[in-house]
């Protein structure tokens, strides 16, 4: 398989050469139809994403971020261009293979939690493992650990509605993490918590990508997320603005509050 | 190295499926509620259908096995008594059995010979046939082809070649398939074989005839009905020197019967008398011209009843005995009174006038006997008129009055006169009328009058049977299965409806279940399932309401016979059906929204509103 030429300016990747790739998209492109008009979401996107790598992904909104994670996350087509997930080509599997991925490989975390409301804590964090096949004691064990890691190990029996926002987060986050996935896709994970609890949740998430090497692509709009990053990158229309690494950044800082509109 | 690889995901086994669906209904009982609610009124309707056709089935049939005996009752009687028609012995010839006995008393008043008797009988099933089909036809079409012929005639005139030539013309124009084959030669040959029998039909029908008048003749006085009541050896006799062939078990049941019949017939006859009649209607507190056969029945079916029925019956007749006895002491008081001389009548008055004024009592026989005639309404209402008074105010005195003047005394020989010529017929009438002493006992004429009673109600209840059961799928009518059909639709509909607004309101919990690995299958299967067991359970509430609205529907109409025939196998059943019925409505009706629910894009979970 040969790579398109790079058009896109990348910034050098850090130790590059020891880490594998785990994502690479090559000239991404999605439109979507509205009538007669026709809405270019992205506009050909070529990244590459490495194995156990924090990537927080920044852009205003309709900037075609969510558009990207969908692609990258297999829950939507391109309508030009590739995803490779650890080189296998995303368009190429068929319904029952992308829900085998989506099960075991891709771990997704809501800005809306989207916690199943009928279901205990457990029970929400248990239900990707039966759909993996694990059920029984096995994947109540394993359930009760995950809680633990996420600090909720008290509360497994609590519903949802019962809980505070950061902490039905962390319930998806022990969700999102039940089949040990190589990826962790998180959509604005902290929109909707205070500055405190979002803090928190950052702190899982570095936690997981830290000891557990799993690769964090994370949206958002919260600049202390910056700091965790290995390396950010900006959408801006459908397009990739500017990808630098956390160093680069820090040199910036002044310069990406003007250059985010927020 | 490659750390991801990319299998085919495991479907989940049912059982789990199961279990997240159970715990999705708990917390959407509501909306569950909904669904179960509109099955439940469609198999309600399905069960309360079912449960009344069969019970009115099951009630039909024994009500007909009830009565069996009433009705071979009322055929022999008509056998024994009426000469037969011809379209009676067509209808009889169809459904003789083979060498029966009435087989052979057709082959006896006939003089025919088996083979004979055989053809006859199936000219006779193939006429049946022919008069079934005019019968299929609407009084339109039957006029356009036979015009308003009935039996025989209708099929006697075709034997003309234009008329049948016309027939048929006209018939082909119309849906109804024709008789037999459907062929001209068919009816041809049916036409041309009924003339050919005709001379031994009429054969049977002469023998009948004869045997009915032979029968009558060593009867006597006696009714056919009395005979068969007597109902023993001499009875059979009697009857197979007429050619009238009855096995002992069927006189077994005819003797009971007319016995029956005969003091039924006894009991009944107590209405003929006016004062009877307004005894009971005082009784049971009805107009008297309102006084029916059930409500002496029901009199009579308590001992209570009965006991007054008898009681009520004798002080009736000693009242009419004494009444008898008055009117024959005035005919005598009359011929006394008229042996009196014109001059004598105004001297009796006067006498009695004197007497009253002076305030004793007449003193003389035949002033008595004058003031007598103020007892008969004619004289009195004649006198009233004469003296100006309202008739009710006629008193002795207005008699004495009248009869004291000459002219008044020749005016009261002419009213006495016709009096006597009048009372003679009046006491022969009551006579007549004397009500027959009840010489039944108390017991026997409760239990006629319950025997009678119940077949009365029985004959009532067949007529409120709405249809034939044979002619009917699941004894439903036509109209019952388009409403049956039409609920089962606004069912599928209305739960399709509440399903489609459910995935609606899940699109986020569904999508989320996508990203978490759910298969599609998985989705349809939890929907459907979902809707199945929520079919179950209005299933389950609708065979109880239906039940319910069912057993009272027939208890109303049927009362406790409906209960003596519950057919609680085909209930059993039926419940099964209609469980059956639900499960599929319900499961048939989440297809397309488990399908709308399957297809939702897992990328849905991202969508924040």
């Amino acid at each position: 398989m040969t790579v398109a030429p790079n058009n896109t300016t990348v910034g050098e990747v850090a130790e590059g050469a020891e880490r594998p790739i785990i994502i690479r998209t090559l000239n991404l492109k999605k439109s979507y139809q509205m009538g007669k008009v026709v809405t270019h979401a992205l506009r050909g996107i070529t990244v590459e994403i490495l194995r156990g790598e924090f990537l927080s992904v920044m852009g205003p909104s309709g900037s075609g971020k969510s558009t990207f994670f969908n692609m990258v996350g297999g829950l939507d087509s391109p309508t030009s261009g590739r995803v490779f997930i650890d080189e296998v080509d995303v368009a190429q599997l068929n319904a029952i293979e992308l829900a085998f991925l989506r099960c075991r490989k891709i771990g997704y975390i809501f800005q809306t939690y989207n916690l199943v409301q009928y279901m205990t804590a457990l029970e929400n964090v248990t239900v990707p493992m039966a759909f993996a096949g694990v059920a029984g004691d096995d994947a109540r064990q394993r359930g009760m650990d995950l809680l633990d890691l996420v600090g909720l190990k008290e509360r497994w029996f609590h519903k949802p509605i019962e809980m505070s926002g950061g902490q039905q987060q962390r319930v998806a986050i022990a969700r999102s993490m039940a089949n040990n996935p190589q990826i962790l896709l998180c959509d604005e994970p902290t929109g909707n918590l205070d500055l405190k609890t979002g803090a928190e949740i950052h702190a899982i998430l570095k936690r997981l990508n830290v000891q557990r090497g799993v690769t964090v692509i994370c949206a958002t709009h919260d600049h202390r997320l910056i700091d965790m990053s290995d390396r950010i990158m900006w959408i801006r229309d459908g397009g990739i603005q500017r990808l630098a690494r956390r160093d680069e950044v820090t040199v910036q800082a002044g310069a990406i509050g003007g250059e985010e509109n927020e | 190295m490659k750390v991801i690889e990319v299998r085919d995901q495991v479907s989940l086994p049912l059982r789990r499926c199961f279990q997240l669906c159970v715990h999705g209904i708990q917390y959407r009982l509501f909306r569950s509620s909904i669904t179960v609610g509109i099955v439940s009124l469609a198999v309600a309707f399905l069960m309360m259908m079912l449960s009344t056709s069969y019970i009115d089935r099951q009630v039909g049939a024994d009500v007909y096995r009830r009565t069996a005996d009433r009705r071979l009752l009322e055929e022999w009687v008509e056998k024994l008594g009426v000469p037969m028609t011809g379209e009676r012995l067509g209808r009889k010839v169809a459904a003789v059995g083979i060498g029966s006995l009435a087989w052979q008393e057709l082959r006896r008043w006939g003089g025919l010979t088996e083979q004979e008797l055989s053809r006859l009988r199936s000219v006779a099933l193939r006429q049946a046939e022919y008069q079934g089909y005019l019968g299929k036809l609407d009084p339109g079409q039957r006029s356009a082809l036979v015009g308003d012929r009935q039996g025989q005639d209708a099929l006697a005139f075709l034997s003309d070649r234009q008329r049948m030539d016309d027939f048929f013309d006209k018939a082909k124009k119309f849906r109804t398939p024709l008789p037999g084959e459907g062929t001209r030669k068919w009816l041809d040959r049916l036409v041309a074989e009924n003339a050919e029998t005709a001379p031994q039909r009429n054969r049977i029908l002469a023998g009948h005839a004869a045997a009915v008048q032979g029968l009558e003749r060593d009867l006597g006085k006696r009714s056919v009905l009395e005979m068969l009541a007597q109902g023993d050896a001499g009875t059979l006799q009697t009857l197979a020197r007429h050619g009238f062939a009855l096995d002992t078990s069927d006189l077994d049941r005819l003797r009971t019967e007319a016995e029956t019949a005969l003091d039924a017939e006894q009991i009944l006859a107590l209405l003929r008398d006016e004062e009877m009649r307004a005894h009971i209607a005082d009784r049971l507190g009805v107009e008297v011209r309102d006084v029916a056969p059930s409500h002496i029945l029901k009199i009579g079916s308590s001992t209570r009843g009965a006991r007054w029925l008898t009681d009520q019956v004798e002080t009736t007749r000693q009242n009419a005995v004494a009444k008898i006895a008055a009117l024959q002491e005035s005919l005598g008081a009359l011929t006394n009174l008229l042996k009196l001389s014109p001059d004598g009548i105004p001297a009796v008055c006067l006498a009695a006038l004197a007497d009253l004024k002076a305030g004793g009592e007449p003193s003389s026989v035949e002033a008595r006997q004058l003031a007598g005639l103020i007892g008969h309404g004619v004289v009195r209402k004649n006198i009233g008129a004469r003296v100006k008074l309202d008739p009710v105010l006629v008193k002795r005195e207005q008699v004495y009055q009248v009869g004291s003047t000459p002219r008044g005394a020749v005016w009261l020989i002419e009213q006495m006169q016709m009096l006597r010529d009048q009372l003679p017929r009046e006491i022969r009438d009551r006579e007549q009328r004397l009500l027959e002493p009840l010489e039944l006992p108390v017991e026997r004429i409760v239990q006629v009058c319950q025997a009678r009673l119940e077949q009365l109600a029985l004959s009532e209840k067949l007529t409120r049977l709405e249809v034939a059961p044979e002619e009917s799928w699941f004894g439903f009518s036509d109209r019952t299965a388009w409403l049956i059909i039409i609920s089962f639709v606004v069912c599928v509909v209305g739960v399709t409806n509440a399903m489609l607004m459910s995935v609606t309101e899940r699109f986020r919990e569904i999508a989320t279940m996508k990203c978490l690995g759910a298969l599609d299958s998985f989705i349809m299967i939890i929907f459907v399932m979902e809707s199945s067991l929520q079919g179950l359970a209005g299933g389950a509430i609708g065979i109880f309401l239906g039940l319910l609205l069912g057993m009272t529907r027939s208890l109303w109409g049927f009362g406790t016979l409906a209960l003596a025939n519950l057919p609680l196998l085909l209930l059993l059943g039926s419940a099964g059906v209609c469980i059956v019925v639900g499960v599929v409505l319900a499961a048939m009706a989440a297809v397309y929204p488990a399908w709308v629910a399957a297809r939702l894009a897992p990328m849905e979970a991202m969508r924040i509103e």
